[in-house]
């Protein structure tokens, strides 16, 4: 099963979204952009839900779309499964005709989808919610009842349109689990939409980046990190990632071994156990740059001189070579106030509850 | 608690006086001793008859041709929308009267469709039908602005996942977009029926007032009215009884209060 878009296009009031590319099953691809750069028209062209200004879009040879043949497959005759950005249940059924609703939708008597949806919402750890209304739901059970409804039908195509923006921090850590373990074992064409670099590293197998309507880069997220050609590219690189493994846990807070030295974070309780490998992530501007050593509440406290610094506009990008090497946003002003420059010893520090942990 | 302003209260009063005090009259003026006699009244038995006929009547038209107007002017854009939208409005802003007027000018043996029809050897006017149609001329703006609302109310965007969903556009609106407008749309019935029982004007020109035929509650009303004032005092009581009925039994369930979200 292939996904193929050859200049796939949609057109609204002067924005234009055009995208090429082919899409293996058995791969995650992620479509990373920021706000506003066409993601969502884009997943509403593979859904159906627009139809395409130009370009052809093909599921296993089969059209979908093909604009200069006049040919428009409805959205509800596509074998696709959606998780929608804002999960979108239906809010007159219970959880359980939520997730049965394809099903149903597609003359599945109503005894045959509710059993095949019940499976899956066992499967996906929900089905004692089975009877609810969505309204009723936790954040990460809507989310788990929206995949049921998304895989039920086993469809070709599984499109997750920003899967986890819905989601606080601990119901995050335990979606993402599911979402992989689903991911991993759903054979059609898988596509994650998102806005978050750090979700696409961790799901994807490959990413596809899409800017102001175009497609501006495409490889696996190793290539996108050490190869970047954009600015906004640029900015996925900055992310602190630290992979490591979990040394030991006490009071909420984890230690993480890197081969460059050890982070303290803030662990979800329940969430992995020692010897686990896992990912830091950290963002630059959580991170504060110190000319004497800090005395404070931050756990992480790293010393070393200054690598390099670049400057974006009002801010400016530190980069440390402490162990491990830490990258920091601070403003124009501090870099003038501090005297910040190429060499200069320096600290840096970050509260164990800026560090954001996620599976390796 | 904020306090609220005394020339308020007055006026509020007042609103209430001139909404009270006509039920207030009806029941002292009632002869309360002929209350059976009044009702049991074979004109106002065929009246009551008549009317339950041509108000449900008329309330199901509305719904069958209501609803999907109301769909199409708001889920659709096309040209001379607004002007649709308020073409559909008028019969609430307009004399009933005129409405009875333009319903035989339409329909009349004379009028733009009537004559056609008059060729075919039916005739509408001064039937039961003439008055089913008179009812549900002026209350099916009601309808279907009650749905309107009711499918603006609607995020789209749940429809479009629907449909996404493998849903047809026939089954979405089945499974979810009527479910979603349920509260409206029953509201709307209650409006629509609840105006259909009590129209007067526009069924008296168009359909006459003919006993057993065309002459619903309020039209025997009026014309006790003017030999028994007490007998339609008593008449107009089963009115007001069978209005309040309906509206005790729809509250809370499906008219919308102060309180309830959508």
């Amino acid at each position: 099963m292939t996904l193929e878009t050859d200049q796939l296009t949609a057109r609204r009031s002067g924005f234009e979204v055009s995208a090429t590319m082919t899409i293996e099953p058995g791969q995650t691809v992620a479509l990373l952009g920021p706000n506003g750069a066409g993601k969502s028209t884009f997943v509403a062209l593979l859904a159906g839900l627009e139809r395409p200004a130009g370009g052809r879009a093909a599921l296993d040879g089969e059209l979908l779309d093909d604009v200069t043949a006049g040919l428009h497959v409805a959205a509800h005759e596509r074998p696709i499964g959606v998780v929608f950005q804002d999960l979108l249940l239906f809010p007159n059924l219970s959880s359980l005709e939520n997730a049965a609703f394809p099903l149903r939708a597609r003359g599945i008597p109503a005894r045959e989808a509710r059993g095949r949806a019940t499976v899956l919402l066992e499967r996906l750890g929900v089905a004692h919610k089975s009877s609810s209304p969505p309204s009723t739901l936790s954040g990460g059970e809507a989310q788990r009842v929206a995949l049921a409804r998304a895989l039920v039908h086993e469809p070709r195509l599984l499109l997750l349109d920003e899967p986890m923006s819905a989601l606080d921090l601990p119901a995050r850590v335990a979606t993402r689990e599911i979402l992989r373990r689903e991911l991993a074992s759903f054979d059609g064409v898988r596509v994650v939409v998102t806005h978050d670099p750090v979700e696409a590293m961790i799901l994807a197998d490959r990413i596809v980046v899409l800017e102001g309507g175009r497609i501006t880069q495409t490889g696996t997220p190793e290539e996108i990190r050490t190869a970047p050609r954009t600015n906004y590219v640029a900015q996925l690189v900055g992310t602190n990632l630290f992979r490591g493994t979990l040394a030991r846990i006490d009071a909420g807070a984890g230690t993480i071994s890197t081969p460059q030295g050890d982070i303290v974070g803030a662990v979800p309780s329940g969430w992995r156990s020692s010897g686990d490998a896992v990912v830091a992530v950290v963002r630059p501007s959580d991170v504060a740059v110190h000319t004497t050593r800090p005395t404070g509440s931050a756990r992480n406290v790293l010393h070393g001189p200054i690598s390099s610094i670049s400057i974006e506009a009002e801010r400016a990008r530190i980069r440390v070579a402490s162990s491990p090497p830490v990258l920091a946003d601070v403003t124009l002003a501090s870099v003038e106030r501090l005297g910040l420059r190429d060499g200069l010893e320096v600290w840096v520090s970050f509260k164990a509850v800026e560090v954001e942990f996620v599976d390796a | 608690m904020r306090k609220t302003p005394a020339v308020f209260v007055v006026l509020a009063l007042g609103g209430i006086a001139l909404v009270g005090l006509p039920l207030v009259g009806l029941l002292t003026r009632a002869p309360w001793s002929r209350v059976w006699d009044a009702v049991s009244d074979p004109m106002a038995l065929d009246a009551l008859r008549l009317s339950a006929v041509v108000s449900i009547g008329a309330t199901a038209i509305a719904v069958v041709l209501g609803v999907p107007l109301a769909w199409v002017l708001s889920r659709t854009s096309f040209p001379g929308r607004s002007a649709v939208r308020a073409i559909v409005v008028l019969p609430l802003v307009m004399p009933p009267v005129v409405g009875g007027i333009g319903l035989l000018a339409a329909l009349g043996r004379r009028g733009v469709l009537g004559a056609r029809l008059d060729a075919l050897g039916v005739s509408i006017p001064f039937t039961t039908l003439a008055a089913v149609i008179a009812a549900a001329f002026v209350s099916f703006p009601l309808l279907v602005l009650a749905v309107e609302a009711g499918l603006s109310s609607i995020d789209q965007r749940l429809e479009r996942a629907a449909l996404a969903m493998g849903g047809s556009p026939w089954y979405v609106l089945r499974r979810l977009t009527l479910p979603l407008i349920a509260p409206q749309l029953a509201a709307g019935t209650v409006l629509t029926w609840a105006r259909a029982l009590g129209e007067f004007g526009a069924t008296i020109t168009f359909a006459g007032n003919l006993r057993g035929v065309t002459q619903t509650l309020p039209l025997a009303v009026f014309e006790q009215g003017q030999t028994d004032p007490g007998g339609a005092v008593v008449v107009s009581l089963l009115l007001v009884a069978l209005s309040l009925a309906v509206l005790i039994a729809m509250r809370g369930r499906f008219l919308p209060s102060a309180t309830a979200g959508r």
